[in-house]
């Protein structure tokens, strides 16, 4: 099964939401990445990193919801 | 021109007034809106709705409007560079080395020029979401003849892509793995990531041992006293800062 089949099973319900889940820990380590590059202070990264975290993961669960408002013009 | 390259790299963020805040708010709402009735309307003169993308070009500027609004900057406004960093100069030869430094071990060259703090936070963040798509998988994310597409990525993260390679070829993909895609594209982001701790490295050496924070875009001639004034508060932020 790949991630795209993980995302819209998980949309239609026929798939474990545990799939999309795992992407959480990555938008984690993504936003500490980011956060780090051009910062200098270790405290001052990880107050950025919890803030671009939070908005990562609602960025993903906003995207969720969209997918699955046009999944019913674009599946079968 | 090098710190030239890396100052349009690392461009400041724009404080918004408060108007310009609502403009986006509104604008933001209103693209949203429009995106979706412009796909309804299109799906019902279109079967095949091929207008579709149009509303998600629309989705997709509104989105970054509402978080400009929410945030109150933009990343998008006037390219300044950035206050130089305490310390001595980087010398060439230690650029180059800690460069590959940093292509074989995520944050090696931030270690090499004593940035340890960092160094330390890129090597655990990186590793452990490298590992992380290793156990996924199963180990079995990392054959080139089966999966060399996704080489393109692991190449950035040198030594360990190098000792997943060479430890788990034998391993074979018999029975379907449940987290398979899920491991290839932690593996593949982390390596990806490394390319963002490569660059802050060269940005950290094109930085570190200059004197002056001249705004990037400006014009040396139109200078005024009080600008050097602020460029030293700059510049002693910058040392109150640093505490890696």
């Amino acid at each position: 099964m790949s991630l795209s089949d993980a995302l819209l099973g998980t949309l239609l319900g026929t798939v474990a939401p545990i799939d999309f889940l795992f992407l959480f820990p990555l938008c984690v380590a993504i936003a500490i990445v980011s956060s780090a590059a051009h910062r200098e202070s270790v405290p001052e990264i990880l107050r950025h990193a919890v803030r671009s975290s939070v908005m990562l993961i609602v960025g993903l669960l906003a995207f969720m919801v969209g997918i699955s408002y046009f999944a019913q013009w674009i599946l079968p | 021109m090098t710190h030239v390259f890396l100052g349009a790299l690392m461009s400041q963020a724009t404080h918004l007034t408060r108007r310009q805040r609502l403009l986006r708010l509104v604008g933001g709402v209103a693209m949203l809106v429009g995106a979706v009735v412009f796909f309804q309307v299109s799906a019902q003169l279109d079967p095949m709705n091929r207008a579709a993308l149009v509303s998600i070009v629309m989705i997709i500027v509104g989105t970054g409007w509402l978080g400009q609004a929410a945030r109150g900057v933009t990343e998008s406004g006037a390219v300044r560079e950035l206050a130089p960093l305490p310390g001595p100069p980087v010398a060439v030869e230690k650029m180059i080395g800690g460069f590959v430094l940093a292509w074989l071990i995520p944050g090696g060259g931030h270690w090499l020029i004593g940035r340890r703090a960092k160094a330390v936070l890129y090597f655990v963040t990186i590793s452990v979401t490298f590992f992380a798509g290793f156990l996924l998988a199963d180990g079995r994310n990392f054959n080139y003849e089966r999966d060399a597409v996704y080489y393109l990525a692991y190449m950035f993260n040198g030594l360990q892509t190098m000792v997943c390679y060479l430890t788990t070829q034998g391993l074979e993909r018999n029975e379907p793995i449940r987290f398979l895609q899920l491991g290839f594209l932690y593996s593949a982001v982390a390596s990806l990531l490394n390319v963002v701790a490569m660059m802050d490295f060269l940005a950290i050496c094109s930085r570190a041992g200059r004197t002056a924070a001249v705004p990037f875009s400006e014009d040396l001639s139109e200078r005024q006293p009080s600008d050097a004034v602020a460029d030293e508060a700059i510049a002693g932020d910058a040392v109150k800062g640093d505490v890696s």
